[in-house]
């Protein structure tokens, strides 16, 4: 049972981390650069140009150059649209900033369709198991100390990868 | 209980923006768009509200001096889009919503004696 006093502390808690959004977002920014590592632009995450980088041979691309840093901008704001809202889930948490993907209709770039969903449970585990592979006995010793190895099998049988977040 | 304020309140802003959009959009919808332009020496650049390239036109005059005088001059003149942006995004939004608001989105006006003062007229004026 939750007291009066501990939900005006709540309350006070999400004011005070409220408050500090605005500080939040404007610290976020968010860099990219274009395939041949010629142009690398940092902007900030109202998307204003913070720095831009030129390779001295960027300029061979004539006018072409110039769609490419546009290019090479826009990618460089979804990183720092989400640099803030992973700065804000950790202040505010998952369902709030949720909340505010909604309200400013802007979903966090992780969500998307197209995104990167990085490496497989399986995928990790090979590559873990092939970069452990020289060390054997190390990787023996590793796990954490279990009580019993049936224990152990228990609770990986009933791990589900998914709970895991792949977007913060 | 917690859950519903928020709701209550998400409810609430959602409102006030819809109230605010539909006002703006009007607004908008009058005088196109809303950009930041500045050009010099061979280079146009365009931003959106908030400062983000959405056009950038580099003919080869300005390609000569090189990369890195080149992304100084690039990154100069997109301040100074930003900052009109900001300025026509203030000028458009000031009737409908409250000025401080408008600050912390980081849309201000221009002096008129600041050098990056654009000469353009709001409102139906060439763009």
């Amino acid at each position: 049972m939750i007291t009066t006093r501990q939900l005006v502390a709540q309350a006070r808690a999400r004011e005070e981390a409220m408050a500090h959004v605005e500080e939040l977002l404007a610290s976020a920014s968010g860099t990219a650069h274009d395939v041949d590592g010629q142009i690398e632009v940092t902007v900030d995450a109202r998307g204003k140009l913070l720095r831009l980088w030129l390779a001295p041979t960027a300029v061979n691309a004539g006018e072409q150059l110039g769609p490419l840093i546009v290019e090479v901008a826009q990618a460089a704001m979804r990183e720092a649209t989400q640099d803030g809202y992973n700065k804000v889930a950790l202040l505010l948490g998952e369902d709030m900033t949720h909340l505010i993907e909604q309200m400013t209709g802007m979903p966090a770039p992780a969500r998307a369709e197209d995104d990167d969903p990085g490496m497989t449970v399986e995928e990790f585990q090979r590559l873990r198991a092939e970069r452990l592979g020289s060390a054997p006995a190390e990787a023996a010793a590793a796990p954490a100390p279990a009580t019993s190895v049936e224990e152990e099998d228990a609770y990986w049988e009933s791990f589900d990868p998914a709970s895991l977040r792949s977007d913060r | 209980m917690a859950e519903f304020d928020i709701e209550l309140a998400s409810a609430r802003i959602a409102e006030q923006a819809d109230r605010a959009g539909a006002e703006a959009s009007a607004r908008f919808a009058r005088s196109g768009p809303v950009v930041g332009k500045a050009a010099s020496d061979g280079i146009e650049v365009q931003v959106a509200p908030g400062g983000l390239l959405t056009g950038l036109t580099i003919h080869r005059s300005a390609l000569r001096h090189g990369s890195a005088v080149l992304a100084d001059q690039i990154l100069e003149l997109a301040q100074r889009a930003t900052r009109r942006a900001g300025d026509r995004m203030y000028h458009a939004l000031a009737p409908v919503v409250d000025r401080e608001q408008l600050e912390t989105l980081g849309y201000e006006p221009i002096p008129d004696d600041d050098p990056d003062a654009d000469t353009y007229t709001y409102g139906g004026g060439s763009r």
